[in-house]
């Protein structure tokens, strides 16, 4: 009987199925991988969400203010530093991410990010930084992400209307 | 013969089968649960990113909106809407948009519950009208709250998840009236709230976002919002929120005493002699103009008493000035002309006095000269 006639042996057959085996499990390790990697993108969603609203709070505390002293208006157009506490803040923001099977629960699992921001004067740049965990079941922030907007001098003063009187038109 | 030679026995070939199968099963299985996670995982990913698009989206266009303001809160009534207004005004004219949401509205109805919506006008957008023509943004959306904030507010914002503070960067921000942007809501309210932040919770079963929101106008926009310096037929109006022509005036006079801060003495007509008596010692009177103009929008036209000026009168003391001269008017037989009126009695005024009537009085007599041949326009 020639090999080709004689079947595997059971030692192929063992090889065989533990290479299939491994194959198996790098495939399901990929995909876990990627599920991991799509939940890890939501809770960055989440901390994208958090920098932005610190950001449009920013620029709301910086647009407009009143100063009783006209003296003070062309300063306070020019160097926004008054509307910002000096040096770097720190405070928690809220997230919430609504995949209950993910972490094995029914309920939205609810994230407190750490969040630190910074006024930069001379560059007239707020920045916000937000820790955010890499994993969603995870509440220990392990990455982050950091944006930076200028605020540059508004071309109206603060306390002033932004109305620009124009001549009406002839048939006014 | 050789044993493997030999063959399967129907035992080997059961029991085989048997493990293949339940290999098989077992693989089927984990296999079909694979896909179902993988469609879940798809429609998730679908849902997220509809809700991040939409969040950016609205990010955009606040950038490009002179005014964002909370239009509608909605309460217990079954076509009750939360409604989130956005304008803005170029060269094209103004334009409007909202988003809004039914949330009392049941699952068989046109726009369901569950359905954000967007509007989009030229003209400002009546809150909650079901008749909108109105472009479903997001579907199985389950909440959608707005809250608006003051810059003097803003210290003491609070993050909407954790309700603890977050503006902690903020410095104390001095109380700031909201500024009015020149036009108009569908109510004929001034829109106002270009320093405002508003701020929207947005919830569907997949996800949870919140938005801020600031007119992109400030503080880094450059948009700037015209007024008309108006003429005279404008000027009267002094609304600079909604300019508009005036096409009437009318002027009259009385003694109404709610407008003097002394008791108003008059001379009454007696009939008996003939003769005006002063009701008190002395010559302490005083009269109040009223100018009143009207637009052509009221129904009929004409009728609406759009705006009225009042020009007070010097009170004379008979002590300063000389009392007024010639014979004064008969009170309880009518009210005189005020134009009558003034000829008569002006030049016992003060000179402040007849200034400010006289600039009043040329405005209103501009006003019925021009009416409305020359043309005008409803709303600047």
């Amino acid at each position: 009987m020639t090999t080709a006639e004689r079947g595997f042996t059971l030692l192929e057959l063992l090889v065989c199925a533990f290479l299939l085996a491994i194959v198996g499990a790098a495939t399901a390790g990929a995909f876990a991988a990627v599920a991991r990697n799509a939940a890890g993108g939501e809770t960055r969603a989440a901390a994208l969400m958090v920098a932005e609203n610190a950001l449009a709070r920013a620029r709301a505390v910086s647009a407009y203010a009143q100063s009783a002293d006209p003296s003070a208006v062309a300063a306070m157009a020019t160097d926004r530093s008054w509307a910002f506490v000096p040096g770097t803040r720190t405070f928690g923001a809220g997230a919430e991410l609504r995949a209950p099977a993910q972490c094995g629960g029914g309920v939205p699992l609810r994230l407190k990010l750490p969040v630190t921001t910074a006024y930069d004067a001379a560059r007239q740049t707020f920045s916000v930084t937000v820790g955010y965990p890499s994993g969603p079941c995870s509440a220990q922030p392990d990455r982050s992400l950091t944006l930076r907007a200028v605020l540059p001098p508004s071309v109206y003063a603060p306390g002033q209307g932004v109305a620009v009187p124009v001549n009406v038109p002839a048939r006014m | 013969m050789r044993s493997s030679e030999r063959g399967f026995s129907l035992v080997e070939i059961l029991v085989a089968a048997a493990l293949f199968a339940l290999v098989a099963s077992a693989a089927f299985a984990t296999l079909r649960q694979a896909l179902a996670d993988a469609r879940r995982l798809g429609a998730r990913h679908a849902a997220l990113g509809a809700l991040e698009r939409l969040s950016a989206q609205l990010r955009a266009e606040a950038r490009g909106a002179t005014a964002i303001w909370v239009g509608a809160s909605a309460g217990g009534g079954r076509d009750d809407c939360d409604q989130l207004d956005f304008a803005t005004a170029d060269a094209g004219g103004p334009k409007f948009w909202s988003y809004r949401r039914f949330p009392n509205h049941a699952a068989s109805d046109a726009i369901p519950a569950d359905v954000l919506q967007r509007v989009a006008s030229t003209v400002p957008i009546a809150a909650c009208a079901l008749a909108d023509p109105a472009e479903p943004v997001l579907r199985e959306v389950s909440g959608f709250a707005l809250a608006r904030f003051d810059p003097s507010a803003l210290t003491a914002h609070a993050d909407p998840y954790l309700a603890q503070p977050d503006g902690a960067f903020a410095k104390t921000v001095p109380a700031d009236p909201r500024v009015p942007l020149g036009m108009n809501d569908a109510d004929g309210k001034p829109i106002a709230g270009g320093n405002t932040l508003t701020e929207l919770r947005l919830d569907t079963a997949d996800g949870s976002r919140v938005v801020d929101l600031v007119p992109g106008t400030f503080p880094s926009g450059f948009t700037a919002l015209l007024t008309y310096a108006c003429n005279a037929r404008c000027q009267v109006g002094h609304d600079t929120n909604a300019p508009k022509t005036l096409t009437q005036c009318a002027v009259s006079w009385s003694t109404d005493p709610a407008r003097f801060p002394q008791p108003v003495q008059a001379y009454v007509y007696d009939a008996a002699t003939g003769t005006y008596v002063l009701t008190a010692q002395g010559y302490d009177w005083a009269v109040l103009f009223r100018f009143r103009y009207f637009d052509p929008r009221p129904v009929p036209p004409g009728t609406g008493d759009e705006l009225s000026r009042y020009v007070v009168s010097d009170t004379f003391d008979g002590g300063g000035r000389p009392a007024p001269p010639g014979p004064p008017f008969d009170r309880s037989a009518g009210l005189p002309d005020a134009q009558a009126w003034y000829a008569a009695l002006g030049p016992s005024l003060s000179p402040a006095m007849r200034k400010a009537f006289d600039d009043e009085n040329a405005i209103c007599s501009g006003v019925n000269a021009q009416r409305t041949g020359a043309g005008y326009y409803d709303n600047g």
